[in-house]
């Protein structure tokens, strides 16, 4: 094979020689957003359903007021430290400093999912928090009025609710983890840039590698958004509902017309 | 006439929120098969007066005893006493995240403790007597107001309630739909289901109550029988408020 001259030659060269590696990076890169996204979606709603706990009473125990002051102080100092520096500082300081201070040998791989998750915990948790409450009072009113108790309202009633209404949030953010885990190349993780900018140093052929690399990003982020909005409809259930006669048969629906073809739609 | 002990007991009920006397000095008895309808104006303090008997307000001072039973002490278990005070609210409230079968048994289930297969029995009970049954598998957001309602009148009797406490419950619906929902609760009263219900129907309050309580700027300002409410007011403040109903 000749040497390739122009854009399109060197793209098909470097399309070639390095899919698969480019491949081991997407791999990479997917496994830290979605593991990272979904650890960070459970520390968000602990530490969003936390932070709305209401407050003790003026007649609780000063005991238990104190515990509540202090634990909302950690949560709040949390969200502001991990919201207010950037994510590649904080892989740098995580990865290095654990060696340093604490003596900790943990893998480029391990920092990296640490750092997603722990920074999309922190965005997260306000996310939550917003989601909360903006469910109406009379929802949790008509739990308590049943007689359910506080953490029963929660999980039978307001979270449901709230994972639904911030479902759009969490999108966003496994995208934006797509993207931003390429930070992690300062510590040394494998992922989708490191590769490109390791191929790249091979031919000094800059523009070609990045221009595959991005569309390759492209391709992994437009996916991620397409399944979100499917798994939003397919939680919104359907449309329609059937009337039955529950007396008549008590097992469920009545006979009706046959049931649409399922089909899959993303848009 | 009535030999049984009050089922519930409101004594020098006070509430204040902030420098505002909502609710001042209340006192009132119910007893079983009672239908009360408390009416004024808007502001006068009824709706809190509701909110506070299950404790969704926390009154100021006074004292609730439910078969003599302060709810206020120590040992009183808050959840199984909500238990039996079923609340239908103005705004219906039905869980959105659940379909209307599931509105009714999430309380049987979770609060009550009972099997699934007695929570949807007790759940299609009720939804028949309200004529909701076909709908089980609705979202709330799919029915109209008045249906959403007699859910929501369901939702409560699931629950198998002593006293069922009525917020404006067809405050929020259109005069078709205030029919259906009156409909309802008129059966409900006919069977002898203890209610305590806020309402501005004042026809439906003459013809249902056994006991009217008058409220004007947080203290019951009358109280007697539908026929001495409506047609022999005689505090200055009753007569000039049913007035403006029946010049209406």
């Amino acid at each position: 094979m000749a040497s390739p001259t122009t854009f399109m030659e060197w793209v098909v060269f470097l399309l070639h020689k390095y899919l698969s590696f480019f491949l081991q990076g997407c791999e990479i890169t997917l496994v830290l957003a979605l593991v990272g996204t979904l650890l960070g979606c459970v520390i968000g709603l602990l530490v969003g359903v936390l932070r709305t706990v209401p407050a003790p009473g003026p007649k609780a125990n000063p005991a238990i007021k104190a515990l509540y002051r202090l634990m909302q102080f950690i949560l709040l100092a949390y969200i502001e430290i991990f919201r207010g520096t950037p994510m590649m500082v904080q892989a740098m300081v995580v990865y290095y400093g654990s060696m340093q201070v604490f003596n900790l040998n943990m893998s480029p791989m391990f920092a990296g999912f640490l750092v997603v998750s722990i920074n999309t915990g922190a965005y997260m948790a306000e996310t939550v928090r917003g989601g909360i409450e903006s469910i109406d009072a009379g929802q949790t009113e008509a739990a308590k009025a049943i007689g359910m108790t506080h953490w029963q309202t929660m999980a039978c009633v307001i979270m449901p609710q709230t994972i639904r209404n911030i479902l759009p949030q969490i999108g966003n953010n496994l995208i934006i983890n797509i993207k931003d885990t390429s930070v992690l190349n300062v510590i040394s993780v494998t992922e989708l840039y490191f590769n490109g900018k390791s191929a790249a140093g091979i031919y000094y052929r800059y523009f070609e590698v990045y221009f595959l690399i991005s569309i390759l990003y492209f391709i992994m982020t437009f996916a991620c958004a397409r399944l979100l909005r499917w798994a939003e409809r397919k939680i919104d259930g359907s449309g329609y509902y059937q009337l039955v006669d529950p007396l008549a048969d008590p097992t469920g629906t009545l006979p009706t017309k046959k049931k649409a073809k399922g089909v899959m739609r993303l848009w | 006439m009535v030999t049984d002990a009050p089922i519930l007991k409101v004594q020098h009920l006070s509430k204040r929120f902030g420098d505002h006397q909502v609710l001042q000095d209340i006192d009132f008895e119910t007893y079983p098969r009672n239908v009360i309808c408390i009416i004024g104006a808007s502001g006068s303090g009824k709706s809190t007066l509701l909110r506070c008997i299950n404790l969704l307000e926390t009154p100021t001072s006074g004292e609730i005893l439910f078969h003599n039973g302060s709810i206020f002490s120590g040992g009183f278990n808050l959840s199984t006493y909500r238990a039996h005070v079923g609340m239908v609210f103005q705004s219906f409230n039905l869980f959105h995240n659940m379909t209307v079968l599931q509105n009714c048994m999430v309380g049987t289930r979770k609060v009550l403790k009972k099997n699934k297969e007695e929570a949807h029995d007790v759940a299609i009970k009720y939804l028949t007597k309200v004529g909701m049954a076909p709908y089980i598998n609705a979202k709330p957001a799919q029915l109209s107001g008045g249906q959403q309602q007699r859910v929501a009148i369901a939702r409560a009797l699931a629950m198998e309630p002593e006293i069922l406490l009525f917020d404006e419950p067809t405050s929020a619906l259109d005069p078709q739909m205030v029919g259906e929902v009156l409909e309802v609760m008129r059966s409900l009263a006919q069977e002898g289901l203890t209610m305590i219900i806020v309402t501005h129907e004042m026809a439906f309050a003459k013809d249902v109550s056994s006991r009217v309580i008058f409220m004007d700027q947080g203290v019951i300002a009358e109280e007697g029988s539908p026929s001495q409410i409506f047609e022999n007011p005689e505090n200055e403040r009753t007569k000039e408020f049913l007035s403006r109903f029946i010049n209406r």
